[in-house]
């Protein structure tokens, strides 16, 4: 099947105080129709910038991407013009972020926001937009929608707010919806009603979800398939229920170990030792073999590649859990 | 077991001036609540923002103003105005540790100078001795001694949150307030915190009130551990207890909705509908009976009480369908 | 963050650094210039009025026979003085009265803040205006007069930075600690508002230069003879037509020196902006 999405060895560097850095290093991934690809690391492995590179977004100057192709529908997301991009966006692909307070416009009500793409996108008048617009708060779970349309967001609790964010993204509904971070500023509960709704939502429109986090619960309740990022690469890609079993990279493993469990009890819990190297660090061996307690002294004299087949490949020379 | 800290019927309100009105109301943040730590051991305090779990650790340390109640530290009432040597003597008791790595170290100091300053303040040692014991407590937290003349901005979030433990650690306190301190660091990070907590708990002889929204997090280090809504302690347990038998609904919710790192464990229902309501006007009766699905017609107007369960003194809850006075109905599990 | 960072990062900028040296030889040329003059400032010489320009006037001389060079030199001397003490003792009463209102808060904050409104409320220059007509003219009360022209501004910036600095969790984690307010004001809420401080302090030098110099023009500050360079502008437009340097020279000082200070100013900006020196790259958090 062809992949709806294919990220071909994308590079983005930024311009930093002492030269430029590169944020994301030659990352290559598929997204296929209908499938949520969970695209997992911690602060400063590249997750948002190659979610920002995909629409196009990374403020240039200082960011910049320095190579690779993003291919949607038969063309090269990175190589079109600003005016086709724009059509793309938020039409095609659309985006929720992490803070729904501030990427919603605070002057203007939320039905009206809901309802700009239509009208851009989709030539709606403003009355078949609005009331798409109630039916669309309606979708995403928001009491009384009638009333919210027209509510501003700072009117509206975070919950709400996000799936205010979310009504937006749907409204054209979109192949592809990257979702950065989205749960990351709720409470538990509120995170577990989105989640809920996120599912919901996948199942009934059939759209493609790239979801940015560093949450591994998170990637476990919507993910099928995770591609693990370390350091501005990606270091595993795997079905989910497989990554969860039996994880191939080091640092993945390394990753679930350090999750505090809600069912077993562990007196001392693992770590990773030290900490992500500095994001402008060259590194000539592999990127995670100052931290690895497997790493033997040829990890740091050769580079892994990204190696396996379709449905799962690992950068390591010394996998783990491979048979 | 001794107290060490015992709060009683503590309650924080702010004022706020709403544009409908003109005198000001108040957020309850804070609504009568009372615990007790114990020497040596890990109190938590869980709950999702705006319970008023950070308000209370504040309170503890006196960054914030008590309304009412009263606050015992060793026998003797802190929530009362201070003067400042007083003062002085229960920083030297009490410390706090922060939740942002970032901005909870100044910008402008050296490391060394950081985590010098509450020695200085107190007037400990010469600067010799006071350099000793700098490079000892960085050494203690897992930093190199030699580090001392670098700025926070030199290190990385988890180190520079070692950094803020070492500075709490300076005066040798014996309870330690840790508002959510790894609730901003990576997991791997995190997970190097939360073992340092407890090994110097340890070595130095420390009880900690953990505050966390992290229930995991504070199953981990906690021993006991009050679930707080909207300003009020729901339940109180030790932590076997709390989670093999959760018995506040609210407790239950909060644990049915934790996304557990398990792609076989999927959650299928929403554990909880709604929000929390405002802290300046809590609905009357059982502050969740809001978004409770076994709220009946009393907890709309009876407040539940903060009561043993079946006679247990270390579980407590405070809800009307786990003491059977309440006669009638009982609580129908799923 | 070190002297030499910020040096790094401000001489990125070629135009703050053009205007920093252009700064510097004026400043040194205030200094010593008057021990290398030939003549006195108010020194006539009836004969030799609007002589041009030569070796001996490099400017040449005004309507009574003054040499201009010699005049300008010595009017720096005067703006510069009347700016800077002006400015900093104006700045320190700003920089107390922002502390305590952005620290304090309540009453104290209400009075003070009320304060700021009712200054601000004038024109910049009507203010000036206003003060120097009720103490008199004369160099003393053109300071005064600059000098309460820089209060509100800066208590207002500084209040700002003290509101926001206060609610930081060091500075909560000083008063954890048991510091005194004095300790919390001076180690952690000052150093960090300092560079700020700085920023504004350049950028009022270039403001209350203009000031001054207005105020002599409209002959309500120094007073002639003594050579300031608003008072030599108002004295050389008289005679504009004949002697086009007497108004050319203090005119072109005053621009160079305004604009000098300004692009200086925007400079430690840049170069003392944390926000900007720490671009956070990555994620987008």
């Amino acid at each position: 099947m062809k992949p709806i999405l294919k990220v071909e060895n994308l590079t983005t560097s930024f311009q930093g105080e002492e030269g430029r850095v590169t944020a994301v290093r030659n990352l290559s991934f598929e997204l296929h129709k209908g499938e949520t690809l969970a695209v997992v690391g911690e602060s400063g492995c590249g997750k948002s910038v190659t979610a920002l590179s995909i629409l196009n977004l990374i403020p240039n100057p200082p960011g910049k991407i320095d190579n690779g192709c993003i291919w949607f529908e038969d063309r090269d997301l990175t190589r079109l013009r600003k005016r086709d991009m724009r059509k793309v966006r938020g039409n095609q692909i659309a985006m929720i972020f992490q803070e729904p307070m501030t990427s919603l416009n605070p002057v203007f009500t939320v039905g009206r926001q809901v309802m700009d793409s239509l009208i851009i996108h989709q030539n709606m008048t403003k009355k078949k937009a609005h009331a798409a617009a109630v039916s669309l708060l309606t979708s995403v779970g928001i009491p009384e929608p009638e009333l919210t349309v027209d509510r501003y967001p700072h009117q509206l609790s975070g919950g709400m707010r996000q799936r205010a964010m979310i009504a937006m993204a749907l409204a054209c509904r979109p192949d592809i919806l990257i979702a950065d971070e989205p749960t990351t500023a709720l409470d538990v509960t509120i995170q577990a009603q989105i989640l809920n709704l996120l599912r919901n939502l996948h199942d009934e429109m059939n759209m493609s979800i790239l979801l940015i986090t560093h949450d591994m619960g998170v990637v476990a309740q919507l993910a099928d398939h995770v591609l693990v990022m370390y350091a501005g690469e990606a270091v595993e890609y795997r079905k989910s229920k497989e990554l969860f079993k039996s994880p191939h990279h080091p640092y993945t493993e390394g990753l679930l170990k350090s999750i505090p469990s809600l069912t077993e009890d562990h007196l001392v819990l693992y770590n990773i030792p030290g900490s992500v190297p500095p994001i402008h660090a060259e590194i000539e061996g592999c990127r995670f073999a100052d931290r690895c307690s497997y790493a033997q002294p040829y990890c740091r004299e050769h580079k892994p590649e990204l190696e396996g087949d379709r449905e799962s490949k690992v950068r390591c020379h010394f996998a783990l859990n491979v048979t | 077991m001794n107290p060490l800290l015992e709060v009683k019927q503590l309650k924080v309100h702010f004022p706020v001036r709403l544009k409908s009105q003109f005198r000001p109301a108040y957020v309850r943040a804070v609504d009568g609540i009372d615990f007790t730590i114990y020497k040596g051991e890990t109190f938590g305090l869980v709950g999702e923002s705006g319970c008023g779990k950070t308000t209370t650790g504040k309170a503890i340390v006196k960054l914030v103003e008590p309304s009412a109640g009263r606050i015992f530290y060793d026998g003797k009432d802190i929530a009362r105005p201070m003067k400042r040597a007083e003062r002085k003597e229960l920083a030297r008791n009490v410390q706090f540790i922060f939740q942002d790595p970032f901005s909870s170290l100044d910008p402008r100091l050296t490391v060394g100078k950081i985590v010098e300053e509450p020695l200085i303040i107190h007037g400990l040692g010469d600067a010799e001795e006071r350099r000793k014991t700098v490079a000892k407590l960085l050494t203690d937290v897992g930093l190199s001694a030699d580090r001392a003349q670098s700025f926070p901005h030199e290190f990385s979030g988890g180190q520079r949150q070692r950094i803020g433990v070492a500075r709490a650690l300076a005066l040798n306190p014996s309870l330690i307030v840790c508002d959510e301190p790894v609730s901003a660091l990576d997991v791997s990070v995190q997970a190097q915190i939360l073992n340092l907590m407890k090994t110097l708990q340890d070595s130095y002889n420390l009880s900690y009130l953990f505050i966390s929204h992290n229930l995991a997090v504070v199953k981990h280090l906690c021993d006991r551990i009050a679930v707080m809504y909207l300003g009020k302690i729901v339940e109180l347990a030790g932590k076997q207890s709390l989670f093999e038998k959760p018995s506040h609904p609210y407790a239950e919710a909060l644990l049915a909705a934790i996304p557990l790192p398990d792609p076989e464990a999927l959650m299928h229902d929403e554990p909880l509908e709604g929000d929390m309501p405002s802290p300046i006007k809590p609905p009357p009766g059982c502050p969740f009976h809001t978004r409770c699905k076994y709220a009946f017609a009393r907890c709309r107007i009876d407040e539940p009480q903060l009561l043993p369960l079946d006679g247990d003194a270390d579980h407590l809850v405070a809800c009307h369908l786990c003491h059977p006075d309440t006669g009638t109905i009982h609580k129908i599990k799923k | 963050m070190t002297f030499q960072a910020v040096w790094k990062r401000f001489k990125r900028r070629k135009t703050s650094l053009i205007a920093l040296f252009i700064l510097l030889f004026i400043f040194a040329v205030a200094l010593v210039g008057p021990f290398f003059t030939k003549y006195e400032p108010t020194e006539m010489a009836l004969k030799n009025k609007y002589a041009p320009v030569s070796l001996d006037n490099p400017l040449g001389t005004d309507q009574l026979g003054r040499d201009t060079l010699t005049r300008l030199i010595y009017g720096s001397r005067v703006s510069l003085s009347i700016a800077f003490a002006g400015v900093l003792s104006g700045c320190f009463v700003g920089v107390l009265l922002g502390v305590l209102a952005g620290y304090f808060g309540s009453w104290v904050d209400s009075l003070i803040s009320r304060l700021i409104d009712v200054l601000l409320a004038f024109p910049g220059l009507l203010l000036a205006i206003a003060i120097v007509a009720i103490l008199g003219n004369g160099v003393l009360n053109t300071m005064i007069a600059v000098a309460i022209f820089c209060v509100p501004s800066m208590a207002r910036i500084v209040r700002g930075i003290v509101i926001s600095l206060k609610n930081q969790e060091f500075v909560q984690a000083c008063q954890v600690m048991g510091a005194s307010t004095g300790r919390i004001l001076f180690r952690h809420v000052l150093t960090n508002a300092m560079s700020m401080i700085i920023v504004t302090v350049t950028l009022d030098l270039g403001s209350s230069i203009l000031t001054a110099s207005a105020l002599s023009f409209l002959g309500l500050g120094v007073m002639p003879p003594n050579p300031e360079w608003g008072a030599m502008l108002n004295a050389g437009k008289e005679v504009m037509r004949s002697y086009p340097l007497g108004v050319l020279a203090p005119g072109l000082a005053i621009t160079i020196v305004v604009i000098s200070f300004s692009l200086v100013g925007d400079g430690l900006r840049d170069a003392l902006d944390p926000r900007l020196k720490n671009l956070k790259i990555g994620e987008s958090q």
